[in-house]
């Protein structure tokens, strides 16, 4: 008989002592709790002792787990293997400097409320975002969906604003999820305007544009999110804009972001996009005239 | 890891065409997609092209 260690003793000491009635969903689920690691297991076998009425939801909702259960664990580590030796090793090197970057400050980019920004190690021109508090970022989108909107984005540009280009996901479960993407060559307002002696040339260039322009170019771009791909932001402030060297602007961070479904109605979220964006940058602009730079 | 889609299209496009390799991929200007053996290049991921491998990567350091 082949061995088994205490997490993969089965749950019952004989899967066919099942009630007779038990119709083919019920059969299968208690198939496939045998398959998960006990702990998994027992709180789903917990909620199906206490399921009231309404199994099929349930079952519904179990599936639903496996599968993104199934998806997280396939994305943990995506090596072809044919890959040869070499290839696999600079893979495995990217996926550690990815692992080290977080919590090192020497390559700290900047924070929000539950997530840090660093850049990569071994390539310097991309910055990974990283989860820092899980319990707070789970009142957000799921990371594979926040990732989804900079996908859909990535080729919309208008008027020199756009979204950072995003380069990959990496679905972790026991070392956290993160994403990789374009670094950009600046800095975002609320920081701008935090730390203005860091950011003295973007300070300079941002006083000679035009603010009307800038502000009518950011408006058109958020409307053409709400009409063009049915996504609202819903968290415009001054720390998820920013501004390059250039003089062209990104908009960033989709954790908050939305995307109309047929019978939404998202009006609300539109016109709380539009209203805080105008809001956010004229504040900034107000603020920048006052920063004496002479 | 999952590299976006927009990349191994790119990637996939480049190498169609047979275009010399590195080759940038224009939607996302840090990575290239590059013959196995190419020492500057480091992988992130491979793609497979005929009955070859190739590498999509970006730029080694120093």
């Amino acid at each position: 008989m082949q061995h088994m260690s205490p997490e993969q003793q089965p749950l019952y000491s004989n899967p066919t002592q099942l009630p007779e009635d038990s119709d083919t969903r019920t059969r299968d689920f208690h198939r496939k709790i045998e398959q998960l690691p006990k702990e998994l297991a027992q709180i789903w076998l917990s909620r199906y002792e206490d399921l009231e009425d309404d199994e099929d939801a349930f079952f519904d909702d179990f599936d639903k787990f496996l599968h993104n259960r199934k998806l997280a664990l396939s994305n943990t580590l995506e090596i072809h293997d044919d890959a040869n030796k070499s290839i696999r090793e600079e893979i495995l090197a990217m996926h550690e400097s990815i692992k080290n970057a977080f919590g090192d400050s020497n390559y700290f980019l900047g924070n929000g409320r539950t997530a840090e920004v660093y850049t990569l190690p071994i390539a310097p021109h991309l910055c990974v975002k990283y989860i820092k508090d899980q319990d707070a970022y789970n009142e957000n989108n799921h990371m594979r969906i926040e990732y989804d909107f900079l996908n859909q984005l990535h080729a919309f540009e208008t008027n020199d604003v756009r979204t950072p280009h995003p380069y990959f996901i990496r679905i972790h479960p026991s070392e956290g999820h993160s994403y990789g993407m374009e670094r950009i060559s600046g800095e975002n307002l609320s920081r701008i305007l935090e730390r203005p002696t860091d950011n003295l040339e973007l300070i300079k260039m941002l006083k000679g544009v035009d603010r009307d322009t800038v502000e009518k170019n950011l408006i058109a771009y958020i409307r053409a999110l709400h009409d063009n791909f049915g996504i609202t932001h819903n968290d415009l402030f001054q720390r998820n804009i920013m501004v390059d060297t250039d003089g062209r602007f990104y908009i960033v961070d989709f954790g908050k972001a939305k995307q109309q479904e047929i019978g939404d109605d998202h009006e609300q979220f539109r016109n709380s996009d539009i209203a805080l964006i105008t809001s956010e940058i004229r504040h900034f602009f107000q603020s920048i005239d006052k920063i004496d730079i002479s | 890891m999952r590299i976006s889609d927009h990349i191994l299209t790119e990637a996939k496009k480049l190498l169609t065409e047979g275009m010399m390799l590195p080759a940038q991929i224009t939607s996302a200007p840090h990575f290239y997609v590059a013959e196995p053996t190419d020492q500057k290049i480091h992988a992130f991921t491979v793609v497979k092209h005929g009955d070859k491998n190739y590498k999509i990567g970006t730029l080694k350091q120093g």
